[in-house]
């Protein structure tokens, strides 16, 4: 290592130096917690809810889509959710991480729909049949060095993933893929207690165990 | 309860029951990262384990995901704004106005950019305010390592083979250091005053932050917390995320994917890694990590692939590993090692 004295350094900044500061009038939202966003979108900041819906929608409508494959339906139940918070943002409460409570009111919002779709419709896809919801993927790509698992393994633990019940596979891919903690994960699907989503997980993996412990050929 | 002992019984159910394991593997930060590879270190038997409950956290996914079209993004939008305005209590009236339509396309491409009337104030501000600076230069050559700060607190480490100048006072309205090779920050956190790295065509600007930048052959930033945007000479700006790596190769191809953090800037902690990589760039990362020429007269395959970790191991343990599986004979004389066939 060596320190030296240079001359000042010529540095090209006109037109980066632009986009620098777009970056200082964005981070105003980014660098703030999910509780800081939240009290702005409560006092009527535009820009706020546009950072909200940026920000979740996408994984709102997928969610929403695993339940219901009726597109219009999603996205009819996805607008009247952010109208109602936007009609009430005054009154809502205080919100630690937004992403798990727009879930959980997403969530509530669709089976209100799917229960009046089904009187208007009797034809509708009963929703007790939930064999086909909530499938999972093993991606075989993970971009860890070191893998443990053969293709085939993958293969195997995703078939098995699939065999578990509807509410345990919904509780995984929301904790693993959605990165939900066990007490969203609870609020969701509406556990009364945190342990029922966590015992839910611990079960899966635990019936799964054999399928993990064989060693790669 | 001490967190290192809890761990020690972990069965893989366990592992993959726990939240603050599970944290680790999809947003590493640089705490738990040092908890996790120490923990790692010290129980080096329950690596297989701990390896496997990482992976089938990484991998699983939805088996279909549905995306929004930009076009129903842009709808929807619209219609969430029109709808809730009709009836607002407070009488206030709505306009749909090109900011916002503008804001919502924008964000598809690479993120928000608004507020252009600020911008431009501050362009011009800017420009009547230069003055002249001292710069310092911190040049590694290969072989070493090297941990410092930064005036304003920020820690720096750089890799081997690589330079960082920065000014002896930040006292414009940004923090301005130029770099080349590979180096890791850790940013101090200044909202007024953004830190930007300009290196070659490519400007990162941050206000807080930590994350790994490589520019070798390709531009390589991995965020490990915070957020970066990256604007190149054309205007094109790319906002990361953390845990997301941006890539941009030589020959303009961008891309943005997950990376895994002991691969990356394992470096700064003295791991050594090889992954899937070719003859030509096992020997220059040796060359680059212990300051040595290698001289190889071995024939290697077509495919010839490595992969492998060193922590803190000297130049002849690393051989040594290699040539286990591919069977090569070497010498090491001073500064230059010699590999041949057997």
């Amino acid at each position: 290592m060596k320190k030296t004295q240079n001359k000042p350094i010529e540095t090209s900044e006109t037109s980066a130096m632009l986009y620098m500061q777009h970056s200082q009038v964005m981070v105003v939202y980014t660098e703030k917690s999910d509780r800081e966003v939240w009290t702005s979108f409560k006092s009527g900041d535009e820009a706020a809810f546009n950072y909200i819906y940026r920000k979740h929608v996408a994984d709102l409508f997928n969610y929403g889509m695993q339940i219901c494959k009726q597109e219009e339906l999603i996205r009819d139940c996805l607008q009247k959710m952010f109208v109602d918070l936007r009609k009430n943002q005054a009154k809502l409460g205080d919100v630690q991480r937004i992403k798990g409570y727009l879930f959980t009111v997403f969530h509530r919002e669709l089976f209100k729909f799917l229960k009046k779709e089904r009187k208007l419709n009797a034809d509708l896809t009963s929703l007790e049949n939930e064999e086909n919801i909530f499938h999972i993927e093993t991606s075989h790509e993970t971009k860890l060095i070191d893998e443990e698992f053969a293709l085939e393994q993958k293969l195997e633990i995703a078939n098995a993933l699939n065999k578990l019940p509807t509410r345990q596979r919904q509780a995984i891919i929301m904790l693993y893929q959605e990165e939900l903690s066990y007490k969203e994960i609870a609020e969701v699907m509406n556990f009364s207690e945190v342990k029922t989503a966590r015992t839910l997980v611990y079960r899966a993996m635990e019936k799964l165990k054999e399928i993990f412990e064989v060693k790669k050929a | 309860m001490d967190e290192k002992i809890k761990y020690i019984d972990f069965e893989i159910e366990d592992f993959l029951n726990d939240e603050f394991f599970i944290q680790w593997v999809k947003n590493p930060g640089e705490e738990t990262n040092h908890f996790w590879l120490k923990w790692i270190e010290n129980n080096p038997d329950r690596r297989p384990i701990l390896q496997k409950a990482r992976e089938i956290i990484a991998m699983i996914d939805y088996k279909e995901r549905y995306v929004l079209s930009d076009q129903v993004y842009m709808d929807l939008y619209e219609n969430i704004v029109e709808k809730s305005h009709q009836t607002r209590p407070d009488g206030r009236y709505f306009q749909w106005s090109g900011w916002h339509k503008a804001a919502a396309i924008l964000f598809l491409v690479f993120s928000t950019v608004y507020g252009i009337d600020v911008l431009n104030k501050r362009n011009k501000e800017e420009s009547e305010n230069q003055q002249v600076t001292t710069w310092l230069t911190v040049d590694n050559p290969a072989g070493q390592k090297y941990k410092f700060q930064l005036p304003d607190g920020t820690r720096v480490h750089l890799n081997a083979a690589s330079s960082i100048a920065y000014p002896q006072n930040f006292d414009g309205e940004k923090r301005t250091v130029r770099m080349q090779g590979e180096a890791f920050f850790d940013v101090t956190k200044d909202p007024n005053r953004p830190f930007v790295i300009q290196i070659d065509n490519n400007q990162v600007t941050v206000l807080g932050t930590s994350f790994n930048l490589k520019n070798g052959e390709d531009f390589e930033l991995a965020l490990v917390e915070g957020k970066v945007e990256v604007a190149d000479s054309t205007g094109g700006v790319i906002t990361l995320l953390p845990n997301e790596m941006l890539i941009k190769r030589k020959n303009g191809e961008v891309t943005k994917t997950e990376f895994d953090p002991l691969e990356i800037f394992g470096w700064k902690d003295q791991y050594l890694i090889f992954k899937d990589d070719s003859y030509p760039e096992v020997i220059r990362k040796m060359e680059t990590w212990f300051g040595v020429t290698i001289n190889s007269t071995l024939k290697v395959d077509k495919g010839w692939a490595y992969s492998g970790s060193y922590h803190n191991k000297p130049l002849n343990q690393v051989l040594d590993g290699i040539s286990i599986s591919s069977e090569f004979d070497y010498k090491i004389k001073d500064k230059t090692v010699t590999i041949s066939n057997p």
